[in-house]
């Protein structure tokens, strides 16, 4: 388990992370949701002990990781920028990692470099943006460490690489203790894979909870009620995050189970109810204006 | 920290990762050592024939000079290999990308710099060593090893390592304080000269005193720069002073610096990479640190020839300050706009050099009026710069401190009357002018009991230096070290000339063994001969020694050193004390232009008689201890049948009285 315990980093005049407190626990994709400048980099790298933080406590299983080779060697960190060492071969790479990772595993390594396509003995400054994102991914999941940080790992890859990452982290879930934070200003690719997010913003942590939990509690419902009392008497009785009305059609979001909202809205009478799939965007949308926040602020 | 094992395969991965850097060194390293040091070995034996039992001698002395400790040329790649290897470990430290690539993998800090220095060690020790084994195995082969092969050895795998740790360690020290290479390469500018150009402006702000003397001031500075030491030790072992404390001293510096190293590398915020400096906060205070001395330097070189330097220098030191702030702080933000930022440090700046400028100038320390109390005085020194070329002395401090005596109340007693003469500023201004008539420039040495060493330089009359000096040589022994006659030593390369009234002879081709004697003769004269004499006769020849370590001696001989005389003329250098009527072809008498000091009128003498007058009044080209020139003097000319050319002085008066 990380426990985030009021961290706080400043750079200068700039707040970078202001008073964080979150928790990840072990055995779950967890996903790290923010704009541009949000701080998920700041975060990680406090997290993996590269920074240090002005306040605060970091424990990763209970030991601090700041200049502690213990607590930093259940962490992999995979930086956004993606560095290798110079005139190096991901063979030589994998050798790199295998002396700082004794539980590097050099022969699924070169496996899956083979089935990704990816010849060992290359030159890695004569790879594309992409390929060097998945020799990375491929060091990170086979140092075999408990934490695996993935700093906007997924831009970069195609579609089908993507998928294929994204099997091999569960593949390596279901085998052994293994945790991926994966950071990202995309929705759309942590959709299908994280559990469990963390929206950051401005430095600070807005909400962390569990996806399906979200999508449990939260619904899109298009209904038409067939005088104002009707509706009137179902939006108070509803937990309601957002309504439009477009003619007689309401929208409404709203939290709350979805039977419980059907009940609800059924008891009404509408001439019509639906139901319908709110994507992890519209979830996170509704959330942070009922946080106050501005949708223009978040730039997804 | 990982394991011991692991450590080591840190250091490995190192290497192999920075494996250009061994190459590099190790073609340096081979093309000195063994390919030049062989090749000239080779030159040298082929030319070896004739010179038989000396000539290996020498060659063996090459090989000691080349193989040993005083090779400037190894010391110089040496130096450049410690910085790119300094370099090359820690330069990732201003990369954001690398950091967190080096940072993010599970090993100390602590680890990661013990690493980086175990290998940077390792690529200079080995070749180093490699190589240098090759050239003392060939010159072995060749059998031109001198005899104390071990000792020269050790010593300079010594110097050359301890040294190398030095310069790497003072180079990481730059890397860690900043955040760019470029950066970094300013930084160890700054370390390798910042203390040298501090003791320069320091010296230049002490020419305000009037009593500042600047050479017993000439400390080499660069002593205070690490590759100023090295280059200066290298130079002192050329010369045979190696010194194994001071050595180890380097040696702990070098430990000191590598302890300071990791301390800012354990505490240096990461972020700071790609950043000017590394700790953000020093900004205001290493910019004042760098303009004030940097503008005070530089004001002090372009004044150095005006005519105002005082107004000038404060001037050029102002705007230079403000200069060098607004350029630091674009260095820092990277942005013309934010020049302007960090207005206190600037004002800090400019304001500092301005009361450092008028603290010299207006003397607030009282430097110029220092007497300390008599009884707070141990000893005391007094050099005069005596203006007739007696026993000029090369060094003026080393003189002083042979000369301190504790009974020193003449001194003392004319120190006072330097310290409280009002006019001493016009004095000093005179004297740099040729202009200073009625008194002498004097050095002195106070030794206070609490042993330090102070000294100043004061202009006292004439009377007083005399009365002074014949009081001090009362005592013998105080007069033989001040005129340091007694320690002059006739070693094998020291050169003797000996001029007279005709110009004679010059460089004087003689024997060791007839040196010792002219030099034994003279200093049973020196002690026969008084002060007083000195003072009052006019010396009729002069006796140039310059010995072995190039000290030069002028010795006056006057006609009672009988003993002198008969060894010079034993030698084949009889001492003429008058021009001949029969040696002389022309004579003309120049008279100078009071106002410009320019030659004017010239009169021929053709009389015989005049003449004859004439040369009765010409004497050996010398004043007597003291005197002062008398300004009086017409200049004769006289041309002698072989062509040469002799100058004299002579009293106006006289000579209109011949010639009437």
């Amino acid at each position: 388990m990380i426990e985030i315990k009021g961290v706080s980093k400043k750079f200068g005049n700039i707040q970078a992370l202001s008073d964080i407190h979150a928790t990840i626990q072990e055995g779950e994709v967890f996903g790290l949701i923010g704009s541009n400048g949000a701080g998920k980099s700041t975060l990680f790298r406090i997290l993996s002990g590269i920074l240090r933080q002005d306040e605060g406590e970091i424990l990763v299983d209970g030991q601090a990781v700041y200049e502690n080779a213990g607590g930093k060697s259940l962490i992999c960190f995979l930086a956004d920028g993606s560095y290798f060492l110079p005139n190096t071969t991901p063979g030589s790479m994998g050798e790199h990692y295998a002396m700082f990772y004794p539980k590097f595993d050099k022969a699924k390594y070169e496996k899956n470099l083979k089935e990704f396509g990816i010849d060992k003995n290359r030159k890695m400054n004569t790879f594309s943006k992409g390929m060097k994102k998945q020799v990375s991914i491929l060091l990170g999941i086979h140092s075999n460490t408990k934490y695996l940080f993935c700093d906007e790992t997924f831009d970069g890859l195609d579609p089908v690489m993507r998928q294929a990452v994204k099997s091999l982290f569960i593949s390596e879930m279901m085998k052994r203790p293994f945790t991926p934070v994966i950071a990202s200003h995309n929705l759309r690719e942590l959709e299908d894979i994280c559990e469990h997010v963390g929206l950051l913003h401005k430095g600070g942590i807005l909400f962390t909870k569990d996806l399906d939990e979200m999508k449990l509690n939260l619904h899109k419902v298009q209904c038409v009620f067939q005088n104002p009392v009707s509706e009137e008497e179902a939006l108070k009785n509803l937990d309601i995050l957002k309504h439009e009305k477009r003619g007689s059609l309401l929208t409404l979001v709203t939290r709350g189970r979805r039977e419980k909202v059907m009940q609800i809205i059924q008891e009404e009478n509408p001439l019509f109810a639906e139901v319908l799939p709110l994507t992890l965007e519209e979830i996170f949308i509704s959330e942070t204006e009922v946080a106050g926040y501005d949708i223009k602020d978040f730039i997804f | 920290m990982t394991s011991k094992i692991s450590f080591f395969k840190l250091v490995k991965d190192d290497i192999r990762q920075r494996m250009w850097l061994m190459a590099f060194t190790s073609v340096l390293f081979l093309c000195i050592y063994p390919v030049y040091g062989a090749m000239e070995l080779e030159n040298r034996l082929a030319s070896l024939g004739a010179e038989g039992a000396y000539g290996v001698e020498s060659l063996k002395k090459w090989v000691e000079e080349f193989a040993g400790s005083g090779n400037f040329f190894f010391a110089g790649a040496a130096s450049f290999i410690a910085v790119v290897s300094a370099f090359s470990a820690f330069a990732y430290l201003h990369s954001k990308d690398k950091v967190d690539f080096y940072h993010s993998f599970p090993v100390t800090r602590g680890a990661l710099y013990a690493k980086a220095y175990v290998s940077s060690f390792f690529m200079f020790v080995v070749p180093f060593v490699v190589s240098y084994a090759m050239f003392i195995a060939i010159a072995a082969q060749k059998s031109v090893l001198p005899s104390d092969v071990f000792d020269m050895v050790i010593r300079t795998i010594a110097v050359q390592v301890i040294y190398f740790l030095l310069i790497y360690s003072v180079t990481v020290v730059s890397v860690m304080l900043t955040g760019k290479i470029i950066m970094g390469v300013l930084a160890a500018i700054v370390f390798m000269s910042y203390v040298p150009v501090l003791f320069f402006v320091i010296d230049e702000l002490c020419s305000f005193f009037v009593t500042y003397t600047p050479s017993v001031h000439t400390g080499n500075h660069l002593f205070f720069s690490p590759l100023g030491n090295y280059f200066e030790f290298v130079g002192n072992c050329q010369s045979g002073l190696f010194s194994w404390t001071r050595l180890l001293l380097v040696l702990l510096l070098a430990v000191i610096m590598i302890g300071v190293g990791y301390l800012l590398y354990r505490f240096r915020p990461l972020e700071a990479a790609e950043s000017t400096l590394a700790f953000q906060k020093t900004g205001s205070f290493i910019k004042v640190l760098l303009s004030v001395p940097l503008s005070l330097a530089v004001a002090s070189v372009m004044t150095s020839s005006s005519v105002h330097p005082i107004k000038w220098m404060a001037v050029i030191s102002v705007l230079g300050t403000l200069l060098l702030c607004l350029t630091i702080e674009f260095m820092y933000h990277m942005d013309i706009k934010k020049i302007v930022c960090g207005k206190i440090g600037t004002a800090v700046a400019v304001f500092g050099v301005m009361v450092i400028l008028f603290a010299f100038y207006k003397d607030i320390f009282g430097y110029d009026s220092y007497l300390p109390k008599k009884d707070k005085v141990s000893q005391m020194a007094l050099l005069v710069e005596e203006d007739n070329g007696f026993f000029v002395r090369n060094a003026d401090r080393k003189y002083l401190q042979a000369n301190m005596t504790d009974a020193f109340g003449p001194i003392y007693a004319l120190a006072e009357e330097g310290a409280k003469n009002t006019e001493k500023a016009l004095d000093k201004e005179q004297y740099f002018e040729g202009k200073l008539k009625e008194k002498l420039r004097c050095i002195i040495a106070y030794k206070e009991k609490k042993d330090t060493t102070k000294y100043r330089t004061y202009y006292v009359s004439r009377e007083t230096v005399k009365k002074t000096v014949v009081q001090m040589c009362k005592n013998e022994e105080y007069k033989e070290k001040m005129f340091g006659v007694e320690k002059i030593e006739p070693g094998r390369e020291s050169e003797f000339y000996i001029n007279d009234i005709l110009e004679n002879y010059g460089n004087m081709d003689i024997t060791q063994e007839q040196k010792r004697s002219i030099l034994g003769a003279y200093k049973k004269d020196f002690k026969d001969i008084s002060v007083e004499q000195m003072m009052e006769e006019n010396p009729i020849a002069r006796l140039e020694i310059v010995d072995d370590s190039f000290e030069t001696y002028m010795l006056p001989v006057y006609k009672e050193n009988e003993r002198t005389l008969e060894s010079l003329k034993a030698a084949g250098y009889e001492i003429q004390t008058s021009v001949l009527q029969e040696d002389v072809k022309e004579m003309e008498v120049i008279v100078y232009d009071e106002d410009t000091d320019k030659p004017g009128n010239r009169e021929s003498v053709t009389d015989v008689e005049k003449q004859q007058k004439i040369l009765e009044l010409l004497s050996y080209q010398s004043d007597p201890l003291f005197a002062e020139h008398d300004f009086n003097d017409m200049e004769i000319m006289v041309t002698l049948k072989d062509n040469r050319e002799l100058y004299f002085s002579c009293n106006k008066e006289k000579i209109a009285n011949i010639l009437k």
